[in-house]
């Protein structure tokens, strides 16, 4: 009937439909549950400044940073940015590969690649737990 | 074959829960979750869009997924078996339906 | 569709799904490796000489991680090695050759126009003057093949001995101590000995902020073994005192009394090895010979209950900390700057070998008298080539007439045109350095690299008029406070972008290679020095003036160890390709191919030097077949090492009516040196986005200061405006700042004092008398401050 270029577009041209009314479906749908406020992929909340991690997250979360100075990073003065970043390349999930920079060992022979380390490494504690 | 990324959108607090359910889904691949524990990522295999469509519905029935929303589509090989001429009867169902709907 | 291709395409799908709704994505391993290859080096920064692989994709440094195999850290980094590439494709790097026009402003010119008006200046000035018209100041961070070039072509080229470089400002004094002591340069042992020893004895030495992966490897030690003792001794109780066992505080400048006392314990209590002390050393002051009895007699004096008054550290404490330094079994002591930055740090050093020497602590495992580094090739680039003005490589003295001789000789230049007379130290150099127009000024040109005096010397505002009246040559990869005063800006490439050696605390050697290309026309310093050479008719004496830094580099080194082969701190098995294969690098004495390299020196069977048969030849060394530790390099040929009595001596400058606090300086992990680099990292800045004045609550008090007001400390020599942090970490009249800010107003070396020791000429940046005032309340002054613009000038000058 119609040639195979005209169901070929046709395919196309609905599947991009289809895409893009299941994107904006799915975004309002994020938004309601992501609150007004939509993030950018791995945004610090509210403005660094100058200021080190430290200063606010030692009153501001402190269980987390007790944590955090009794571990061996804590001691060995790996501090908050160095997982996390800085303001223009922060990141709330350590990527593997920042890991790597300390641990080249344990990270080319890790038997779980696809996971995040700290998925067992638990944060900030980094104690091992399955 | 058609690759979707998906979002599985989750109740409250059911996480964990529905990650165990979608586990018994081969054609389901858990890649993250969001901090806020009420999306997960997925990218699910299906050898065509009906069958998307069939695993999707029977995915929904679990009372603890609001939703399942495809962001991404990868369908070269379809492209490929229509040019070859595989396929024949090629069904446009659901397209108009949709269309109605974003209108 | 095969199996990886299907896991691509979904991970993909996920992937973008993830990020139009803003989750963060964590990056699968296996299936994003982006990295084309993984370069092996060494890190950038400090002398604990850690084993890294630079991440090269599409031709730009990406990742570093650490070397797993490295034998200095295992694979571990700290958070300034770990970032250092950033640095690299910093928007500040310096890129093209400058000149200072006379309107004050640099202009961009060609190298050769940049490198004939430098060559041109340097023969006009030494012609006109003198052949010590025109010094080289160089760096324990330049590469060792570079250093070795530019110490080449002065000494044998220029015939001047005008080459200094700023391990002057750190390690001199650890130099005086271990040739007095030893003999020779460096440590007997290595790292290898903390995971032996019992006993670790932390002292003038913050290690936890300044050789991180050391501490790292002590604290280990530590949990494992929770009965190794580890005693820390310094004036303030910093981060490294955290494992501490034992803290001794005590005073800036006074724990010569404390060592002398420790020594005292020791022999009192019949704790000291009398056999070793009989069969491997004497007691000497330098002149003369004396027996046991007069040691035990000189250090009786320092009782502990004396001591504590002189020195404010508890009698109780060093009572313990001799008994566990001597009952150990294995003993491991650590220093750096705390005992090397002083005007006696020659002695502080002889003290603390005193301690190893009396107790047979040392050529033994778990046992040595370590002096850490500062810099990463502050060992293998300045002091084994000898790059200090009264050294030749091989560390031997330009005076020694045999060596001179036998240098000329492997350089093939006529006998005589090495000069016997040292040229002038750092301090001395500085101080004699001005403009054509003054008289009073000998050396008139300068070429320094890789460091940066207008910031790192002491005493500043002496030194600056100087260097900006000055013909000053500057070699680096950003504007700092010394590009301020040159007349000629080279641009430098990173330690990536060129490859070389360094060699760090424990003499061990490892080669970075070439990753990536500098950026701009930016070169090596080795072509630049090749350059330079041709210019002015050297080509002989530098005959690799290779485009290929990596091939200019293995010439200059198989140069330089080929004129060291025969001397004890022989590399010759270390030839490039060699260095290149080895995982961990090599430690010298490695006298061959096949030979490992060397963990311990002065013990038979692990020493290599006890069969040398070149090197016994070529300097008389005779070592009686029985036995089995020698100090070999001992002056008197009895093989035994000196046990010195040293008077004890205070500080240069102690606190007064006027001046009543001590100010003390160092450093804090994140920032390196004067913080040109560090500060423009991100992560870094962040954590130490200024200077700041570390002051007891109890002195705060007295000053009605709260935390971030604005304090004015002075001393004789300047001033700095800091903010106040109130920490108990020292002692209360004891003051701290950390010296990587470069706002004028924190540049704490304008407070600093210059007087130096008399054998070693390192100045006592460690101790000051200073008074304080407190000013204004808290001023936001987290500049995250660096020299952006080439033209800005330094204030003042």
């Amino acid at each position: 009937m119609y040639s195979k270029d005209f169901y070929f577009s046709v395919l196309l041209f609905c599947a991009a439909l289809l895409i893009s009314a299941c994107a904006v479906n799915s975004q309002n749908f994020s938004e309601k549950n992501a609150d007004t406020k939509m993030k950018k992929a791995a945004e610090h909340p509210i403005e660094m400044g100058n200021k080190d991690c430290s200063e606010c997250h030692s009153e501001m979360t402190p269980d987390l940073y007790k944590e955090w100075e009794k571990s061996m990073h804590g001691l060995a003065m790996v501090k908050c940015q160095v997982c996390h970043g800085s303001q223009d390349n922060f990141v709330v999930a350590t990527p593997n590969e920042t890991c790597r920079g300390c641990h080249p060992g344990e990270y080319s022979h890790n038997p779980k690649p696809e996971k995040n380390c700290s998925s067992c490494h638990l944060e900030h504690s980094f104690v091992y737990h399955k | 074959m058609i690759f979707s990324g998906s979002l599985v959108t989750v109740k409250e607090n059911k996480l964990e829960n529905v990650k165990e359910f979608l586990k018994g889904y081969p054609q389901v691949e858990i890649y993250t979750s969001s901090e806020n524990k009420q999306n997960i990522v997925v990218a699910i295999e299906a050898e065509s869009d009906e069958k998307l469509e069939e695993l999707c519905k029977t995915l929904s029935s679990n009372e603890n997924i609001i939703n399942i929303a495809h962001h991404y589509f990868h369908f070269e090989e379809e492209v490929e078996e229509i040019e070859k001429g595989n396929k024949q009867n090629i069904s446009l169902k659901g397209f108009g339906k949709k269309k109605k709907k974003q209108l | 569709m095969n199996v990886t291709r299907r896991n691509f395409i979904k991970l993909s799908a996920a992937a973008a799904t993830a990020a139009s709704v803003g989750i963060n994505f964590p990056k699968n391993a296996k299936a994003r490796e982006v990295i084309d290859k993984w370069v092996k080096g060494a890190c950038r920064f400090c002398g604990t000489g850690c084993g890294v692989y630079v991440g090269v994709k599409n031709g730009k440094a990406v990742a570093i991680k650490g070397n797993p195999d490295a034998k200095t850290n295992f694979g571990f980094l700290c958070v300034k090695g770990f970032l250092a590439y950033k640095v690299m494709y910093h928007p500040d790097r310096l890129k093209y050759p400058m000149i200072r026009q006379n309107d004050g402003n640099f202009k961009r010119v060609s190298w050769d126009k940049a490198l004939d008006h430098v060559a041109d200046k340097f023969r006009y000035l030494q012609n006109k003057y003198s052949k010590d018209s025109v010094a080289y100041y160089g760096s324990g961070q330049c590469m060792t093949e570079e250093s070795y070039t530019f110490n080449k072509l002065w000494k044998g080229g220029f015939r001047s001995n005008m080459v200094e470089g700023n391990p002057r400002l750190c390690m001199a004094s650890a130099v005086g101590g271990y040739v007095t002591t030893f003999g020779s340069d460096e440590p007997v042992g290595s790292y290898a000995d903390i995971e032996k020893s019992k006993c670790i004895f932390l002292v003038g030495s913050n290690t936890s902020e300044c050789h991180p992966i050391i501490f790292r490897r002590v604290m280990r030690h530590k949990l494992n073994n929770p009965d190794v003792k580890i005693i820390v001794c310094e004036p303030r109780k910093t981060n490294t005192a955290k494992i501490a066992d034992l803290w001794l505080p005590v005073d800036p400048g006074t724990d010569l009394a404390v060592f002398h006392s420790m020594a005292r314990e020791i022999i009192k209590n019949n704790w000291h090895n009398e056999d070793f002390i009989k069969n491997n050393a004497r007691i000497t002051d330098g002149k003369n010979t004396y027996d046991f009895k007069k040691y035990a007699d000189f250090v009786d004096q320092f009782t502990p209950e004396k001591v504590e008054k002189l020195t404010r550290c508890p009698a109780e404490n060093i009572k313990k900390a001799a008994e566990w330094f001597a009952n150990s079994g294995a003993t491991y002591t650590m220093w750096t700057m705390g005992l090397n930055q002083r005007i006696r740090g020659v002695w502080a050093n002889n003290l603390m070998h005193n301690l190893h020497l009396i107790t047979g602590n040392i050529a033994k495992p778990g046992a040595d008298s370590f002096s850490l580094t500062g810099q990463p090739n502050a060992c293998g680039g300045v002091r084994e080539t000898g790059s200090l003005c009264h050294l030749l490589p091989g560390t031997k003295p330009v005076a020694n007439d045999m060596w001179r001789s036998y240098v000329e000789k492997a350089w093939e230049i006529p006998e005589g045109t090495i000069d016997a007379k040292p040229g002038f130290h750092t301090i001395k150099m500085f101080d004699n350095l001005g403009g054509e127009n003054n008289p009073d000024k000998p050396i008139k040109g300068m070429l320094t690299s890789t460091t940066n005096p207008a910031q790192s010397l002491p005493n500043l505002n002496k030194y600056l008029k100087g260097m900006e009246d000055a013909f000053l040559v500057v070699l680096d990869i950003f504007p700092t406070r010394t590009t301020q005063l040159a007349d000629v800006v080279l641009p430098a490439a990173f330690i990536y972008e060129k490859g070389g050696v360094y060699g760090c605390s424990e003499r061990r050697s490892q080669l970075t290679e070439k990753c990536v290309n500098p950026p701009g026309e930016a070169k090596p310093d080795i072509w630049i020095a090749a350059q330079l050479a041709k210019r002015m008719g050297l080509e002989k004496i530098i005959p690799w003036s290779d485009d290929d830094s990596m091939t200019a580099n293995e010439k200059a080194w198989t140069d330089y160890i080929t004129v060291t082969k025969d001397t004890e701190h022989t590399l010759w098995g270390a030839k490039y390709d060699r260095l290149k294969k080895e995982p961990a690098g090599l430690q010298w004495p490695c006298p061959s191919l096949d030979h490992p390299g060397t963990y311990k020196r002065y013990v038979r069977g692990m020493d290599p030097m006890f069969n040398h048969d070149g090197f016994k030849k070529l300097f008389n060394k005779e070592i009686p077949s029985d036995e089995k530790i020698y100090f070999y390099m001992d002056k008197k040929g009895e093989g035994k090492a000196n046990i010195f009595l040293r008077p004890y001596a205070g500080p240069a400058e102690t606190p007064s009516a006027e001046y009543p606090f001590y100010l003390t300086t160092g450093r804090v992990i994140e920032q390196w040196h004067t913080g040109t680099m560090t500060m423009r990292v991100p992560e870094i800045a962040r954590a130490h986005p200024n200077g700041y004045l570390e002051i007891h609550p109890d002195d705060a008090k007295k000053y009605n200061i709260t935390s971030g007001d604005m304090i004015k400390i002075t001393s004789k020599r300047g001033t700095n405006i800091l903010p106040a942090v109130i920490v108990e970490n020292s002692m209360p009249g004891i003051l701290f700042v950390p010296w990587f800010d470069q706002h004028i107003d924190r540049m704490i070396n304008f407070v600093c004092n210059d007087a130096v020791d008399k054998g070693s000429k390192q100045p006592e940046f460690k101790i000051a008398a200073v008074k304080i005032e407190r000013i204004s309340g808290p001023k936001n002054v987290a500049d995250r401050y660096v020299i952006e613009n080439i033209n800005s000038e330094f204030p003042g000058v």
